[in-house]
């Protein structure tokens, strides 16, 4: 078996907010990415998520945070301890990063061609003519139509969608082995989050690269990716393939798929998890879902950390009681 | 944006200027820089276009404006339309310099205050900055004058010193809003290194904002330099300056008007067009 792209092992990041004072933000992520694979992160707003991407890509250090224990592989570096000089290196060249709100992605004072062959040039030398043609065959991977017209436009002249393919662009550039896709259609319509999802799928299976996406929608990550990893209040709680959705072993899991919302088939009143998830610095010992879990026992919050329990292939749970409710 | 080009399309390059110009301001800016090309093309083709020289005796003074001499002649009997035009680097020049210079200087200082992290220099050049706005120009030009001596040169080094301070503060309110934009974060997340997001990326997104502002500035120097001539400060005559023409010509105001009246013109001429230009650039903006 090789070794996977990632490895994310008790992965735990602190924020200073002051000098003295830390706060835990990420505190057991464990997960690995193998190459080629398309993996969902997924967890409420403060779960972690987003940090947990920031690490990927070595831009912690600017909101304060930073890892303070466990592992941060990939392929074989050590991210924990990569310096700027290794960053550089990877940052953009082998991770790359299409980031959030696609509608101010762009610099708006430059030409979607002047921002691709930034790009481009990253990497090794290329004349300009070169470059051009890479701009115009990015532009296509894309499926931007008329490239050629589109390469001399300035950000304004195109819609929402249109920016998120020119980031995408840009972050394939280089061909790397790893996206981290965070949250890439907040603020887009429905028809358009799908079309770039499909693009994604695409660039992943045409490049063999690795995805990372990270999103609030179950749903969407059930439908496109191959594996899922949920997160809450800072810790993995489950991993498992996103074809055993339904088989799923942790009661948060399954909270958030009833808590879907079925277009094709309304089910009536929308469920909804009860509580909110516990304060960041506040985390109760033991299971952290345990204030809202129906399923509740004492043991719960008995042992400090709960680990992932294997309970099948590819399926991990961090949850105690798992044999007791799925009998 | 409703005004942009809702859809590019493959047009000629005549097409697409009439688009242009047909767009929100179109006609404004067309006709500023026109007014403004006019004047500067006059001053800088004066000694072709016109028969006679800038400090030369063609005739009779005080000759009032005819065929020959469309504005006249002044009390020592030179041309002076040929005056007017022959004022042009010296106003305009001047006024270009202590505009461009203060403006590059103002937004380098405040893009560097900026991304600064250490907080004393940040105090430090800040309080500098607020310590110079709080004095009002003209007033501290004349009194910086006195210890410079007059002289166009002195007016540029006099708004060199005291300018830049706005534009600083122009420039670092807008440098601290952009490097908190998605685009910044963007580049950064793409890999590229911190020397080029801040030439590349923060630089042109400031600039945008104060050559704006050095737009309309270059009006109320064009006044500056024109008043302190006027006053005796920067040109003197004889030097062939609009605000020192209209200075000279004022003791002659009630026999012949053409003196003041047509340098007058000029500074009126080039403060419109530049109005033209700015007024039709905020329609463009707003899109109305």
């Amino acid at each position: 078996m090789t070794q996977p792209l990632v490895v994310i092992d008790h992965l735990k990041i602190d924020v200073r907010v002051t000098k003295a004072r830390r706060l835990a933000i990420v505190d057991s992520a464990t997960f690995n990415i193998e190459r080629g694979q398309f993996i969902g992160l997924i967890g409420e707003s403060g779960s972690g998520k987003t940090m947990l991407c920031r690490s990927l890509v070595g831009t912690l250090e600017r909101r304060g945070a930073y890892i303070s224990g466990g592992t941060l592989n990939f392929d074989g570096i050590d991210l924990v301890a990569a310096s700027q000089k290794d960053w550089r290196g990877i940052r953009g060249k082998r991770i790359g990063y299409v980031p959030q709100s696609a509608l101010a992605g762009p610099n708006p004072v430059m030409t979607i061609g002047a921002q691709l062959s930034e790009a481009i040039r990253q990497g090794e030398k290329m004349d300009s003519k070169q470059v051009h043609n890479r701009a115009i065959e990015l532009l296509n991977i894309v499926k931007i139509h008329r490239p050629e017209l589109v390469i001399r436009q300035y950000p304004y002249e195109l819609s929402g969608g249109m920016r998120q393919r020119v980031m995408i662009a840009c972050a394939i550039a280089q061909e790397p082995q790893l996206i981290v896709a965070d949250e890439p259609t907040t603020g887009l319509d429905v028809t358009v989050q799908a079309e770039i999802m499909d693009l994604l799928q695409e660039i992943r299976k045409d490049l063999n690269t690795a995805i990372i996406l990270v999103s609030h929608d179950l749903l969407l990550i059930n439908e496109i990716c191959d594996d899922i990893v949920v997160m809450h209040a800072g810790v993995t709680v489950e991993k498992l393939r996103s074809s055993q959705i339904k088989d799923t072993r942790h009661p948060y899991t399954q909270a958030l798929y009833n808590s879907r919302i079925d277009i094709v088939e309304p089910r009536g009143k929308l469920v909804t998890i009860k509580g909110q998830p516990p304060t960041v610095g506040a985390w109760p010992s033991g299971c952290r879902f345990a204030g809202r879990c129906d399923f509740v026992k004492d043991s719960c919050s008995v042992e400090k950390e709960i680990p992932l329990i294997t309970v099948g292939d590819n399926h991990g749970t961090a949850c105690l009681q798992y044999s007791e409710i799925w009998k | 944006m409703s005004n942009g080009r809702a859809f590019a399309t493959n047009s000629s390059r005549k097409e697409r200027i009439k688009e242009w110009v047909a767009r929100p301001g179109g006609s404004g800016i067309i006709v500023g820089i026109s007014m403004f090309a006019i004047i500067t093309i006059m001053g800088i083709f004066h000694p072709l276009l016109s028969k006679y020289g800038a400090d030369e005796f063609v005739g009779d003074s005080l000759l009032p404006p005819s065929f020959a001499h469309p504005m006249g002649l002044d009390q020592l009997g030179r041309d002076v339309m040929t005056r007017v035009f022959a004022a042009v680097p010296s106003d305009l020049g001047i006024a270009f310099l202590g505009v461009s210079i203060p403006l590059i200087t103002g937004t380098v200082i405040g893009i560097m205050l900026g991304i600064a992290q250490n907080k004393y220099f940040v105090t430090l050049v800040s309080s500098l900055i607020d310590g110079i706005n709080a004095f009002p120009l003209l007033i501290v030009a004349i009194a910086m004058v006195a210890f410079l001596g007059p002289g166009l040169i002195n007016v540029v080094i006099i708004l060199s010193l005291m300018s830049w301070a706005r534009y600083a503060r122009i420039a670092r309110t807008r440098a601290v809003v952009v490097l908190q934009q998605n685009y910044i974060e963007a580049a950064k997340l793409m890999g590229y290194s911190k020397k080029r997001i801040v030439i590349r990326h923060v630089a042109p997104n400031v600039s945008s904002e104060t050559l704006a502002y050095a737009l309309s500035d270059f009006i109320l120097v064009i006044i500056i330099v024109s008043g302190l001539s006027f006053l005796g400060f920067a040109a003197r005559p004889p030097a062939a300056e609009w605000g020192a023409m209209i200075a000279d010509g004022r003791t002659f105001l009630g026999q012949a008007w053409w003196l003041t009246i047509f340098p007058g013109l000029a500074i009126c001429w080039s403060a419109i067009s530049l109005s033209f230009i700015v007024e039709g650039l905020s329609r463009r903006d707003r899109g109305n």
